[in-house]
């Protein structure tokens, strides 16, 4: 008699669609617009910088998995989101040595050593950005966008620093049309991905919309120009806001996971990016803010768990 | 099958049954009747598989083929208005809530007795593709009503809910003319788990069960709509719980059936009155959701088995597992407010303190959190291991400090 086999498994007996690889695709392909501005404003040039830091996330990432003998991880496709934001994170001026350095940081030092994907504390990518801040002034050379000849250029918040306007149209700093990193310069790029991951369901408003808020409240309220509308509209548009409030910020593994958790910690983002903007010797505060609050994951999930269904108000741990 | 004690059985080996004869006595207030579903003769009480994968004495009955009616079964015109007639009358007749759990229907009558001022009938069907509820409604719509009717008199109660999830507007518009003034529809939107007892209770009623506590506690009951017609047609033909809808589908089987089946029928009789497109992979009794999945296809339906599935493949089986990214889909989508990506980790590690602060015991099982897991992570099945974890933790204490007492 022929046995009927028969699998047996522990309900539920159906799972969703989404993955971990589908959901970092959608970041890899969230992410397309913002990377084909920076190669349209910066030139090929641009794109090695990216390729190379991608190319080099995937490489220690394999190459982790090999020397540990783990299952290779490179499917997972969060590697290649690592690399992508590192490398959109860059001036396009960086010597080609740099993305290395910061991918082995990111992906072996804060990743890796601290058990791979889902127990690093820290923003793999902004960790690795920061880390080069080590070599200050290969990181810090901006050039204006469609210039054959690399001619350097302030980037707006560089001009801000002084307590004045930039020259930029709003316009054109929307569009991109200004200098920075290559991957943040174009918030119409950057906003049309977002778009993406909010109707795809991937990333919420929750972080992003806080974050925004807090910075618009503040430079609103706190104008260090007399045009205080203009003045909020250029502090949002410039430097890495969009970026990190819609790529960075949004990091699963590095914000909190209740919904009181994520509203207050883009609140805390924007408060310690307008500090740092307004107070701090860096004209940019968006990476230290997010990685500074990176820090507190833990502890704002803890303090905001959701009232379990049936408990009275004491349900808190 | 039901909660409870064990039944005791009232026939041996070669006794003679008819259709409705009552087999089995109910043992203590948990526990249920159990009744013929067919005329024939007992040819063995034996330990058998059921769908839960233990073994459980049962009695087999072999089908003369005729379903001779038990002559003793009449109608009870004195369970009208007689609370504690009617639910002598229920437990005689062996019902318990059919949408699933089992929980034998005469003693939640009592623990409602007195205490609920409404009364919530479940017509929401509580997993995805499962239409027993519905079409029940449907069929027997008077059943439904007079059911109803009988169940807020026995409970006490001044009040009915009639709770149906909006994707069964047939159900709705046949039911809402025919609804007396006391009993109210509530139109509820499709979601799972809305018909969990707590979600229902919450939704219809904006009132929260305590953590713990029973439906009773914020002045309701609940009954699943089977049930209540099971009710109904016990006091107008006293005819006992016996047979019910059943949704028969899944990938396996070219269209989906309902049908009615004998309680006690094996599954594989069963699977065969609907024809196949394939040989089954995965064959599920209860939901996708909930449901267990059988090895063995000779496990008898109960009394609240809703659904059988018969899978071309398991769905579950061909996903790769990756590791917790923190996402934070399962603690949005847990409708008890649970987080199950802490829980998780706290079941891996075995932080029974934990676990407790984090109210694991709250969890229904309903499996949501495991359904929308991207890294397709064990959560609710690990869960169901934790908590046998506490549980055994509880005894183990209770165990030391009766040993401590005794030894003073």
């Amino acid at each position: 008699m022929e046995e009927k086999k028969l699998y047996v498994s522990s309900g539920p007996h159906i799972r969703g669609k989404e993955s971990v690889s589908s959901l970092m695709l959608s970041v890899l392909l969230a992410l397309l617009p913002a990377l084909l501005a920076g190669v349209y404003l910066f030139g090929l040039r641009a794109l090695w910088v990216v390729l190379v830091s991608v190319g080099s996330c995937e490489l220690f990432e394999w190459g982790w998995c090999a020397l540990t003998h783990r299952q290779n991880t490179l499917r997972d496709l969060s590697a290649a989101v690592t690399g992508l934001l590192l490398g959109l994170s860059l001036s396009p001026t960086v010597p080609l040595w740099l993305p290395p350095v910061g991918a082995f940081f990111a992906i072996v030092v804060v990743k890796q050593l601290y058990g791979g994907l889902g127990k690093n504390f820290l923003n793999p990518a902004l960790a690795g950005r920061c880390f080069l801040f080590a070599w200050a002034p290969l990181m810090s050379s901006w050039v204006a966008p469609r210039c054959a000849d690399a001619v350097s250029a302030a980037t707006p918040l560089a001009v801000m620093k002084t307590l004045s306007l930039p020259p930029e149209s709003l316009l054109s700093s929307f569009l991109g049309f200004k200098g920075g990193c290559i991957g943040e310069v174009s918030a119409a790029a950057l906003l049309l991905g977002a778009a993406f991951l909010l109707l795809r369901g991937v990333i919420r408003l929750r972080i992003p919309l806080s974050y925004l808020l807090t910075v618009a409240v503040l430079t609103f309220l706190f104008p260090r120009g007399n045009e205080r509308i203009l003045w909020m509209s250029h502090q949002l548009l410039s430097g890495g806001l969009l970026l990190g409030a819609f790529f960075m910020a949004t990091d699963y593994v590095t914000s909190p996971t209740t919904a009181r958790g994520q509203l207050l910690y883009g609140v805390f983002c924007g408060v310690l990016t307008v500090l740092i903007r307004y107070f701090g010797s860096y004209p940019e505060g968006v990476s230290f803010s997010i990685l500074i609050m990176n820090l507190l994951v833990w502890t704002l999930d803890r303090l905001h768990m959701r009232r379990v269904f049936g408990h009275g108000k004491e349900a808190r741990t | 099958m039901h909660i409870g004690a064990p039944s005791r059985p009232l026939v041996e080996v070669g006794t003679q049954v008819k259709r409705g004869e009552k087999i089995a006595e109910a043992q203590g207030g948990i526990s249920a009747c159990l009744h013929s579903p067919v005329s024939g003769t007992v040819s063995a009480i034996e330990p058998h598989l059921t769908a839960s994968g233990s073994r459980t004495d049962c009695i087999v009955i072999d089908s003369d083929g005729l379903n001779t009616p038990d002559p003793s079964l009449r109608p009870h015109p004195e369970c009208e208005h007689d609370p504690d007639a009617l639910i002598a009358l229920v437990r005689e007749a062996g019902i318990t809530g059919m949408g699933g759990a089992g929980f034998p229907t005469a003693a939640k009558i009592l623990s409602a007795r007195g205490k609920a001022d409404t009364v919530l009938f479940n017509g929401a069907e509580c997993e995805p593709g499962i239409v027993s509820d519905f079409c029940s409604m449907l069929d027997n719509s008077p059943q439904l009503l007079h059911g109803m009717e009988l169940l807020l008199m026995a409970c006490g109660a001044e009040k009915g809910v009639l709770a149906i999830e909006e994707n069964k507007s047939e159900a709705i518009s046949l039911l809402s003319p025919l609804l007396p003034e006391r009993i109210t529809l509530r139109v509820l939107p499709t979601a799972y788990p809305q018909g969990g007892e707590k979600q229902l209770i919450y939704r219809s009623l904006g009132r929260e069960v305590p953590s713990g506590g029973l439906p009773a506690d914020v002045g309701c009951a609940v009954f699943n709509v089977e049930t209540v017609i099971a009710v109904a047609e016990a006091v107008e033909s006293g005819k006992p719980l016996i047979e019910r809808y059943c949704t028969v589908t899944g990938t396996a089987l070219q269209k989906p059936k309902l049908v009615k089946i004998a309680i006690g029928t094996p599954v594989e009789h069963i699977l065969r009155s609907v024809d196949p497109l394939c040989e089954p992979r995965k064959v599920i009794a209860g939901g996708v959701m909930m449901g267990s999945s059988l090895f063995d296809l000779s496990v008898p339906a109960e009394k609240g088995t809703n659904g059988i599935f018969a899978m071309a493949l398991d769905d579950t089986r061909f996903r790769e597992q990756s590791v917790c990214i923190r996402c934070g889909r399962c603690a949005e989508n847990c409708p008890m407010g649970l987080m199950p990506n802490y829980l998780y980790m706290f079941v891996k590690k075995n932080a029974l303190d934990k676990l407790r602060a984090y109210h694991l015991n709250d969890c229904l099982d309903c499996g949501v959190c495991a359904y929308g897991c991207p890294a397709r992570l064990p959560l609710n099945q690990s869960f169901r291991l934790g908590k046998a974890k506490l549980r055994a933790d509880d005894a183990a204490r209770r165990a030391r400090e009766q040993a401590e007492k005794e030894a003073r």
